[in-house]
């Protein structure tokens, strides 16, 4: 069931959604005067504080926004990778990619930074964004991408061309493949993508004995 | 039924599937809106809520 549906004024253009560690809902919105970044709660995604995001990088379309476990935004629009403080201040730029790969995604896991080129190939960029490797995988599997946990979770084709999703580790090693049940193919995709805290219990449970009458 | 790990947006026709931490289809709905591969984005929350946006439109 679709809970909330909010459209926007028309001179908003969404181009970009996560969900941090810290909960809320996290939207980069294209504004008349500019970029912010507006933090959401999940209730019914009003807006809760504005980061205003001063750049000339974006335009319409970008390959989305990543938050990382510290609260950092990656914003990715070909070819250029920014990071952003909580606040929305700019930290670090790389330049990264080639032409028309804004579509593919962007993901934040464990201290490295992902950017998929819809294509077979995606970037592997250390957090500090002080480096990049690229990385071809043997088919175009990397058409849309997402994090969850320790994960890679791509959307895209198998070597046969037939529509599938596939998760990988962070080493690029496939660790399933599978069929997309319905239509064409998949071309956009998200989960979760933090570790999910467990609870532990540092005392012993001792289990409670009620004498039967 | 097992929990949600993702979700995609599909194309022909235009449809949510979730799916399962090993890639097993779980359910499917229908969604309306001028959705494409460049302006549409998913996430997820940790209650396994799903979050869209697509132009100027946004939801839950």
């Amino acid at each position: 069931m679709i809970q909330t549906l909010a459209t926007a004024s028309p001179t908003v253009y969404f181009c970009g959604i996560c969900v941090g560690a810290d909960g809320y809902v996290y939207t980069l919105d294209m504004l008349v005067a500019g970029y912010v970044i507006n933090k959401r709660n999940v209730s019914d995604l009003s807006v809760e504080e504005t980061l205003p995001v001063t750049t000339s990088a974006l335009v319409t379309y970008s390959g989305g926004l990543a938050m990382d476990s510290d609260g950092n935004f990656y914003i990715f629009r070909d070819p250029r990778l920014e990071k952003r403080a909580s606040d929305g201040s700019l930290t670090e730029t790389l330049i990264v990619g080639a032409a028309n790969n804004e579509n593919g995604g962007i993901c934040w896991i464990d201290g490295y930074v992902y950017i998929a080129e819809a294509t077979n190939s995606l970037y592997k960029i250390k957090d500090d964004l002080s480096s990049a490797e690229m990385v071809s995988l043997d088919y175009s599997i990397a058409y849309a991408m997402t994090a969850t946990s320790t994960k890679i979770i791509f959307t895209g084709w198998n070597a046969d061309n037939d529509p599938v999703n596939a998760m990988y580790n962070t080493e690029f090693n496939e660790e399933w493949i599978s069929a997309i049940e319905i239509g064409d193919y998949g071309y956009k995709i998200g989960s979760y993508g933090f570790t999910v805290a467990t609870v532990t219990y540092d005392y012993p449970i001792y289990p409670v004995i009620f004498p039967l009458r | 039924m097992a929990d949600v790990a993702f979700v995609i947006i599909g194309y022909n026709p235009t449809l949510l599937q979730t799916y399962d931490v090993e890639g097993n289809f779980l359910r499917v709905k229908s969604v309306s809106g001028s959705f494409n591969y460049s302006n549409t984005y998913l996430a997820m929350d940790v209650d396994r809520n799903i979050y869209f946006c697509w132009g100027s439109g946004l939801a839950k």
